[in-house]
């Protein structure tokens, strides 16, 4: 069991925390940062954090309305928290993150699939060694401060990774060993019952550069021709700077 | 089709011109920034796949010179002549000269290193081979595009396709076994094969830089495949 732990970045008294977001430990991974001048870029001034709140809506692709009209559909619900859409659509709203200038922020909302990486046999054949997939939604963001545009530069990574189906490397030989090689007639050859999972990744990277506190949204459908119905997934982006205590600031207070 | 709608650009006028179908119904009246070198520059891909016999017609639907095409019509009268199949990728964005990436892929868990144990059942040695270790295996499309301005109303765009795909192919392997015996093994494994293409061409606003890729099936029956990717940038 964990525990939901709620976490927002305005706390005056507290240390700002930053670095990464796990939903499936409700953890924070990264010790929390200290912002010195040396690890941001030195025509930036210090003691300045962004703070991004990113939504994400995926939905499959509906057959009774043009992935036109869906997309438009799900941007205005994006845009307009009024509007509903039903559970047809998935929406993941992730805790806000802050990441200092130039460093990655990351989201997800996964859950370990654990799958066998190694076998071994001593009677019989058994896994040894697990990997861990992590199946589900990945965000990360890193923002760089353009000073002099009075914007925010985003560069989003988001990465979608789902089981497709599983495969089971094994069945080809069952029961027919003995016939292939009429010599070993005694010692039928059997493959093990080995079921490896096929994931379907999906993973997207753009820049964009936003005005601070005004969102940016990304979408994408992808798939080739006599793929299975796909999906639509949107992103939403919202990022604003913020002073140490964690009170919202614009370009032109940060200005020397 | 991925788009990018820019809720403050789009107060400020400065969204470019037709982002793609998520923006549809939200612009109407959307025009050319000027080219800067900090803008984020919006890169649009169409991959097709071309029945390979029909390679011929396609080079001379599309035409133009050092694979740049000057305008969407040749595009566009080769989706109506050929009726290619469309892998979709979608739209990007990326800063000027910093590359935008989309990976579209199957993840699959390989079979390797075949090993075998004889175990007794029912009085007889039964052989049984299993993979001692796995590989992680990627198949599918991985495109990324770089686009820079450079001087008025020209760009450098630098783009790389790839593609690769896996047939499972059901055979016999030779396996060694604990008592020194070697025997074949039913083996059920995928096999790899794929192209990869990319080109960097100078362009004029309006053109876009294409390319035809081959993929050739060398160890499996897979047919053959033939991609059209055509690349433009604003």
């Amino acid at each position: 069991m964990t525990n939901p732990i709620h976490f927002e970045p305005h706390l005056a008294n507290d240390p700002v925390v930053t670095g990464s977001y796990d939903f499936l430990t409700d953890s924070v991974f990264d010790p929390p940062l200290n912002l010195t001048p040396s690890q941001i870029d030195p025509h930036q001034r210090p003691h300045v954090l962004v703070e991004l709140e990113t939504v994400l809506l995926t939905a499959p692709l509906q057959d009774e309305q043009s992935t036109a009209q869906q997309a438009e559909r799900m941007t205005q619900a994006l845009l307009d928290p009024a509007i509903s859409l039903g559970n047809w659509v998935s929406r993941i709203a992730p805790p806000k993150i802050l990441a200092p200038p130039g460093e990655q922020a990351h989201i997800e909302s996964a859950k370990n699939v654990n799958y066998p990486a190694e076998f071994q046999s001593r009677t019989m054949v058994s896994p040894s060694r697990f990997d861990i997939a992590r199946n589900g939604v990945t965000i990360t963001i890193t923002p760089l401060l353009d000073v002099e545009n009075g914007r925010i530069d985003l560069d989003i990574s988001t990465e979608i990774l789902g089981i497709q189906e599983w495969l089971n490397y094994g069945e080809a030989g069952e029961g027919e060993g003995s016939q292939a090689n009429p010599g070993d007639a005694d010692s039928p050859r059997l493959a093990a019952n080995i079921k490896l999972p096929v994931f379907k990744l999906r993973s997207f990277r753009s820049q964009t550069a936003v005005r601070p506190n005004e969102p940016v949204v990304l979408g994408s459908v992808c798939g080739e021709n006599g793929d299975e119905p796909d999906r639509l997934v949107l992103l939403q982006v919202r990022a604003r700077l913020l002073d140490q205590s964690g009170r919202s600031m614009s370009f032109a207070e940060w200005r020397p | 089709m991925l788009s990018v709608c820019s809720q403050n650009f789009l107060k400020r006028g400065k969204l470019t011109k037709t982002l793609g179908i998520l923006c549809i119904g939200l612009l109407t009246l959307g025009f050319h920034p000027a080219l800067t070198a900090t803008e984020p520059v919006w890169i649009q891909a169409d991959v097709l796949g071309i029945d390979p016999s029909q390679e011929a017609l396609a080079r001379r639907i599309m035409g133009g010179a050092r694979g740049i095409q000057t305008s969407a019509d040749a595009l566009s009268k080769l989706k109506q002549q050929l009726n290619p199949t469309v892998i979709l990728l979608p739209d990007l964005e990326a800063a000027p000269g910093r590359p935008a990436v989309v990976k579209d892929l199957r993840r699959c868990i390989a079979p390797a290193e075949p090993t075998g144990v004889i175990r007794k059942e029912a009085g007889r040695d039964v052989a049984i081979c299993y993979p001692a270790s796995t590989s992680l295996e990627d198949t599918g499309t991985w495109f990324a595009a770089a686009a820079k301005p450079k001087g008025t109303n020209k760009m450098t765009l630098e783009w790389s396709f790839r593609y690769r795909r896996a047939d499972w192919v059901e055979t016999e392997i030779d396996v060694t076994f604990p008592d020194g015996s070697v025997r074949s093994c039913p083996w059920r494994t995928p096999v790899f094969e794929g192209c990869v293409s990319s080109s960097r061409h100078t362009l004029k606003e309006s053109e876009s830089s294409f390319a035809f890729v081959r993929l050739k099936p060398s160890v499996t029956d897979m047919p053959e495949r033939l991609f059209l990717i055509v690349v433009r940038a604003e």
